[in-house]
C-alpha cells in the first residue's frame, strides 16, 4: 500500500510546469467577444428579421434581447468560475435574475403578440432556418466553451454543464431574436438544456465519474 | 498569516516546476489536510485515504490555482470536494453492506480465522515483489490503491494504456504464480 510519503514522493518526481489559468473574468471576456462577434456574423449572413425596427422599440422585445445576452454572459462566467476550489456553490445563481428577465420578456411578447405573424409568412420555411441558425450559433459556442471548461478540470461538474448550456442557450437566443421572426425560445432551451440533461443522466447510468470526465474533472 | 503567504509562495514556485518547494509545500499541508479529514469525520486508516486523494487532486489541478488570490482557501476548497465525495460514498456503502461480527464467523478466535488469509496475504505480497518496477507499480495504484487510471497516470507518468497493459500483465503473471492458492 502506498504511504502518503511515498505518495508525495511519486507527485515531487513527477512535477512538470504548469501555466496558471487565467481568471475566470478574462477567459468569460474571452467567449462573450467570440459569441458577439459570432451573433453579428449570423445576423449580417442570414439578414436581419423584417420587422426588427419596430419590435426595437417594444420594451417586451428589448428586455428578452437583453435578458437573453445576459443569461448568455452571466452563465458564461458562472460557468467558468463555478468549478474553482476556492469558489462558492452561490456562483449557480449568478444567471438567475437575467434568466427570469429573459424568460419573463420572451413570455410578456408572446401574449402580446397573440398570433400576429403576418399572414401567409412563411412559417415552415422560416423554422427550417430557424434550426440552421440554432446549429450555427450553438455548436461553435459549445464547443469552445466546453475546451475551456475541460481546461479548467472543474469540481463542480454537473452544476459547470448546466450552466454552460444556459449561457449557450443565451446566446442562440440572441442571434434568433434578431434574425427570426418565430420566436424559437423554448427550443432554444429544450435543445441546450435538454441535451445537456440527456448527457448527465446517461452519464449517471453509466457511473457517475464519466460525468465529470467530459470536463476532464478530477476521477473520483 | 505568515504560514499562508509562505504556503501560496510554494505553490506559485510549484506551478513553476520547483520540485523542492512542492515537497516541502505538500509536506507542510498534510498535517492540515489530517485535521480537516479528522474534522470532517473520518477516522483510523479512512483519514490517511483522505489525505492522499485531496494530495492527488491538488496534484491534478495545481494549474487552477491563481497566485494572485490566497491559497488555503483554495486548498480548503479541494479538501472539502474530495472529503464530501468520500463520506457520500461510505454513507451509500454503509447503507448496503453489514459489518462481519464473531456470530459470522466459524470460530471467534482469531486465529482460528485469519491464520491462512495470512498466509494467502504473504504469499500475494511475495508474488507481487517479484514483479517488473512497472507492473509493479500498476498493481499497487490500480488495485492495491483503487486509484483511476487517470490518477495512476499523474502519479507514474505512464500512458494510460501503457498502465493498462501493465496491469493486465501483472495480473496474468500473478495467476501463474499464485495457482492452486
Amino acid at each position: 500500500m502506498t504511504t502518503t510519503d511515498h505518495l508525495i514522493e511519486s507527485l515531487v518526481d513527477h512535477l512538470a510546469p504548469v501555466q496558471p489559468l487565467a481568471p475566470p473574468a478574462v477567459r468569460a471576456t474571452r467567449l462573450i467577444v467570440l459569441a458577439t462577434v459570432l451573433i453579428t456574423l449570423l445576423a449580417a449572413a442570414r439578414g436581419l428579421r423584417a420587422d426588427l425596427d419596430q419590435r426595437l422599440v417594444e420594451p417586451d422585445f428589448v428586455v428578452a434581447l437583453l435578458g437573453s445576452w445576459l443569461t448568455g454572459v452571466t452563465g458564461t462566467l458562472a460557468a467558468l468560475s463555478i468549478g474553482l476550489p476556492d469558489r462558492s456553490r452561490r456562483w449557480f445563481l449568478l444567471p438567475l435574475p437575467a434568466f427570469l428577465v429573459w424568460v419573463w420578456g420572451v413570455g410578456a411578447g408572446c401574449l402580446g403578440h397573440w398570433v400576429a405573424i403576418p399572414t401567409g409568412a412563411p412559417i415552415v420555411a422560416d423554422s427550417v432556418r430557424c434550426l440552421e441558425t440554432l446549429v450555427m450559433a450553438s455548436v461553435p459556442l459549445a464547443l469552445v466553451l466546453w475546451r475551456m471548461l475541460r481546461r479548467s478540470r472543474p469540481l463542480r461538474a454537473a452544476n459547470t454543464a448546466w450552466l454552460g448550456a444556459l449561457a449557450v442557450a443565451g446566446f442562440a437566443d440572441t442571434a434568433h431574436l434578431l434574425i427570426h421572426v418565430v420566436d424559437p425560445t423554448a427550443l432554444v432551451l429544450v435543445m441546450n438544456l435538454g441535451v445537456t440533461g440527456l448527457i448527465l443522466v446517461g452519464c449517471g447510468i453509466v457511473g457517475s465519474w464519466r460525468g465529470g470526465r467530459l470536463l476532464g474533472s478530477p476521477g473520483r | 498569516m505568515a504560514e499562508e503567504s509562505d504556503w501560496s509562495a510554494l505553490m506559485v514556485r510549484a506551478q513553476g516546476g520547483d520540485a523542492a518547494a512542492y515537497r516541502q509545500l505538500l509536506g507542510a499541508v498534510t498535517p492540515y489536510l489530517r485535521a480537516l479529514a479528522h474534522r470532517a469525520g473520518l477516522d483510523g486508516p479512512e483519514i490517511e485515504d483522505g489525505v492522499q486523494d485531496i494530495l492527488l487532486t491538488l496534484h491534478m489541478i495545481r494549474h487552477t490555482y491563481d497566485p494572485t488570490r490566497p491559497f488555503a482557501p483554495w486548498l480548503v476548497g479541494v479538501a472539502q470536494h474530495r472529503l464530501t465525495d468520500r463520506l457520500r460514498r461510505r454513507g451509500r456503502q454503509g447503507a448496503r453492506e453489514m459489518p462481519l461480527t464473531e456470530e459470522h464467523e466459524t470460530f471467534a478466535h482469531d486465529e482460528t480465522n485469519h491464520h491462512e488469509e495470512r498466509s494467502d496475504s504473504r504469499r500475494l505480497r511475495g508474488a507481487i515483489e517479484t514483479l517488473p518496477a512497472g507492473q509493479r507499480q500498476a498493481i499497487e495504484l490500480l488495485r492495491l490503491r483503487e486509484l483511476s487510471l487517470r490518477e495512476a497516470s499523474a502519479i507514474s507518468g505512464q500512458s494510460e494504456t501503457a498502465l493498462k497493459v501493465a496491469a493486465h500483465r501483472a495480473i496474468k503473471r500473478l495467476r501463474t504464480l499464485l495457482e492452486g492458492l
